[in-house]
């Protein structure tokens, strides 16, 4: 166990909770106690001990501490077992000396195992055991040089023979008492997993190891059992190994070495190794019980191990085949002779035939045989392209119809890289396809339809521009006929008027105003002049062009006409705001009839401010959609604006909206007469009744071309 | 400015009546005729200072009777009349100068004051 696992104390490294200091107080008592059980058993020269689980006390106390605590465990395990050997009256040289091998040794183990191993051993594995064996050998005969030495230096005997003993004593009790705490100090696991029928198997090998363990030891006692000899609990170990696991086969271990060290062959001598001294029969027992436990545990972490890979595989293949067969993708995996090695159910879904008939069989047993070539080259290609590629399949189903697969297929690699098969992921898009093309079909369907509504608009504008147009020469025909008619008429009137006019202003002179003759007359005059003023007007029908077009700047046109109606507009309290464009172009017009339209409208202006108001009149040059650049004037004024009933009907000849005597109707027919001439238009507006009132005519001219 | 003679050629009537009312209350001599025949035969008769010719009239329309009297009394001042304002009568007015004479023209129905002003107008040029 490293730090990173254990190291739960948020003080950090450096600082020791009561946890830690319990901690290595009781594995100082422990190794204090351990030594204590040793020395039961002193060699024949006092000097060492015949068994010490010390050694693997202390390795065990290391294993499982965070790091940060080993300096002070080796520290307390070196006190404790010179306390102990202080109170057996051990020299102190000895006791410095061996403790500092025994430590040492602890240590050199811990820091070879951890580094092998990794955090969290647990002698389930190979890898450990090995571990742990060479910490047994090899650390151990490091350290047994120290302790050994140690000895002959103070007893002057012979090394060779302190350090085997040393090396045999401290390496079993390395071996088996370091897994045997390691793997039963977990109180939690130690009851765990024991079920009542598991229960009955463990009583049963505990009677049958303890029985042939004891028979082993004591050859003799039973003649009929004399075959059972040493080797027999050697193979029997076969069976924790197999059905107990390394805890087992350590709790075995440690049951032999109890049942063998009290045993009559071990203490007699009765047996087959030989040695003369109970000494060197412990000897030869501790040798016999490492090999053994090598053996065991070795077989033990091997089972576990395989037992664990193939856990891991099971589990795996159990996650492989939840996707596989939970998919409703076909998922299959062909050899390199295009024989199916599997094939979901899905899969087998799709082409209408059980698994078990799929299996070891290729394509031409499925499909058609032009299908069947055509997956089969599609498969060939994969493999020799050697990399995985998605493509759509048209295969026909198995209820008749045609169905369209998107395939991935990849080459299957082995461990070494080499193809070996290939796979393939089948996802059925037929509804995909279907449904997208009835998208795309949808798509042009209301592409259609937004052009067949833009069409319609379309046609809907050019008949509104043709009935415009309709309400535009039906107007100008009705201008035209006016006009003939109105020449015979103007004639024919202005002969007799000229008559009546004539006779009536001359009796008038004659007389004086308060005369009833006078008065009289004076009405007839003014009838007359008023008749001779429609007449002037409908004569302008019976001239369509009377001076010759020349460059007209409107602006002047206004302002020419402003001057002549200025009088009567500041003395009526109108004021006029002009706006007019600088860049204004030209127009090819007669400028007398363009005045004669500017006055009808800003005479109606003023007529209908009735004395009050703003009068604004703008100037601009526009360009039209279809690309004609043309000049707008635009006259508004804020009076008592257009009933919408007059709309329709504010361009007929003879209408107004003026008291009688005071307009003639003709002003604004004359108007647009005039500007029809010049192709150009006349566009009112007038709000609504009850919002803002007022009105606003716009006279359009086309620019001079060029301009 | 009184005594002068004036003829009024025209086929309404009371276009006569009106000028003979309004200049002979002034002092001119007005005779009136109806039409361009008559017109013809009445300055072979007398000397007029002034004649108004009327320029629509049956028969003999008013520049032809114009054309005939500028031949027939060249010291005559015709003053052409009209009801109507069109483009031909402007043309007319071109082609009645280039017969010769000083023309003038007189738009019905008169202004109040008119006839008396363009008579005195006129009669003042020609001396």
């Amino acid at each position: 166990m490293t730090d990173d696992i254990s190291e739960k104390s948020p003080q950090g490294s450096g600082t020791f909770d009561l946890k830690d200091v319990l901690r290595v107080a009781v594995i100082a008592l422990a190794y204090f106690l351990t030594l204590f059980l040793s020395f039961l058993f002193p060699d024949t020269k006092k000097v060492f001990m015949t068994i010490w689980p010390a050694g693997g006390v202390g390795l065990a106390a290391f294993l499982l501490s965070p790091r940060r605590l080993w300096p002070m465990i080796a520290f307390m395990i070196f006190m404790a077992g010179n306390t102990a050997n202080f109170l057996q009256y051990r020299p102190l040289f000895n006791s410095l000396g061996f403790m500092v091998a025994n430590v040492l040794e602890s240590l050199g183990c811990a820091w070879l195992i951890s580094r092998v191993c990794g955090p969290g051993v647990t002698f389930n594995r190979v890898r450990d055991i090995l571990a742990l064996l060479a910490g047994a050998t090899l650390v151990n005969g490091a350290t047994a040089c120290i302790g050994a030495g140690v000895a002959a230096w103070s007893t002057r005997a012979s090394f060779g023979s302190f350090w085997l003993s040393w090396w045999i004593v401290d390496g079993l009790g390395i071996l088996i008492v370091t897994p045997l705490i390691m793997l039963w100090s977990d109180h939690r696991r130690i009851l765990s997993g024991l079920r009542r029928s598991r229960l009955v198997e463990v009583a049963a090998f505990i009677a049958v190891w303890c029985s042939v363990s004891w028979l082993a030891f004591n050859r003799g006692v039973f003649p009929a059992s004399h075959f059972i000899s040493s080797y027999v609990p050697v193979a029997l170990l076969v069976w924790p190994a197999l059905r107990f696991g390394q805890r087992g086969v350590i709790a075995a271990l440690a049951l032999l070495a109890l049942i063998g060290v009290s045993s009559l062959g071990v203490s007699v001598g009765a047996h087959l190794w030989g040695g003369s001294t109970w000494e060197e029969l412990l000897l030869l027992f501790q040798f016999y019980m490492a090999c053994t436990a090598v053996m065991g545990m070795t077989l033990a972490a091997s089972f576990a191990e395989s037992r664990d890979t193939a856990e891991k595989l099971r589990q795996s293949r159990e996650l492989l085949d939840a996707v596989i067969n939970g998919t409703t993708d076909a998922v299959y995996v062909k050899d390199l002779q295009g024989r199916y090695l599997m094939f979901n159910a899905a899969a087998a879904k799709a082409v209408g035939k059980p698994v078990e008939d799929v299996l070891g069989r290729d394509d031409r047993s499925l499909f058609t045989s032009t299908e069947a070539s055509q997956i089969m080259e599609g498969d060939r290609r994969v493999l020799e392209a050697g990399q995985v590629k998605t493509y759509e399949e048209v295969i026909a189903d198995p209820s008749g119809g045609v169905r369209t697969f998107l395939s991935t297929k990849g080459p299957v690699l082995d461990s070494k890289g080499t193809c070996v098969g290939l796979f393939g992921v089948a996802r059925d898009i037929t509804e995909r396809k279907v449904a997208e093309k009835l998208a795309v079909e949808i798509a042009a369907s209301r592409a259609a339809t937004e052009v067949a509504q833009k069409r319609a608009v379309e046609v809907e504008e050019s008949y509104r521009e043709l009935q415009k147009t309709q309400t535009m020469l039906v107007q100008s025909e009705k201008m035209a006929a006016l006009g003939v008619l109105s020449a015979g008429v103007a004639h024919e009137l202005n002969n007799p008027l000229t008559g009546i006019l004539g006779i009536a202003r001359h009796y008038i002179s004659g007389k004086k105003p308060e005369d009833r003759d006078f008065q009289d007359l004076t009405k007839v005059v003014q009838a007359g002049e008023r008749m001779a003023k429609i007449i002037k007007g409908l004569l302008t029908f019976s001239r369509p062009s009377v001076g010759e077009a020349e460059d007209v700047n409107c602006n002047l046109v206004i302002d020419t006409v402003l001057a002549f109606g200025e009088g009567i507009m500041v003395g009526s309290g109108i004021h006029v705001n002009k706006f007019f464009a600088d860049d204004l172009p030209l127009v090819r017009a007669d400028k007398n009839r363009l005045e004669q339209v500017m006055i009808v409208i800003i005479n109606n202006a003023v007529d209908a401010m009735k004395k009050k108001g703003e009068l604004k009149i703008s100037t601009r040059r526009v360009a039209l959609a279809n690309g004609v650049v043309a000049v707008e004037v635009e006259i508004a004024d804020d009076g008592c604006g257009i009933r919408k009933a007059d709309m329709d009907r504010i361009f007929d000849p003879f209408f107004t909206t003026k008291e009688p005597g005071k307009g003639t109707g003709l002003g604004l027919s004359v108007a647009y007469a005039i500007v029809s001439d010049y192709k150009g238009d006349i566009l009112v507006k007038s709000p609504p009744e009850g919002q803002k009132r007022g009105a606003s005519f716009t006279v359009r001219l086309p620019a001079k071309s060029g301009a | 400015m009184a005594g002068e003679n004036i003829l009024v050629v025209d086929d309404e009537d009371i276009i006569g009546l009106v000028f003979k009312r309004e200049l002979e209350a002034k002092g001119f001599n007005v005779d009136h005729v109806p039409g361009g025949e008559e017109a013809v035969k009445a300055v072979a008769l007398k000397k007029y200072d002034l004649v108004f010719i009327d320029k629509m009239m049956p028969g003999l329309d008013g520049l032809e009777t114009c054309k005939r009297l500028r031949k027939l009394t060249p010291e005559s001042i015709l003053i052409f009349m009209t009801g109507l304002l069109d483009r031909e009568n402007m043309f007319n007015e071109w082609k009645f100068t280039e017969a010769g004479g000083k023309t003038y023209y007189l738009y019905k129905p008169f202004v109040d004051g008119e006839l008396v002003e363009v008579v005195g107008k006129a009669l003042k040029e020609r001396k």
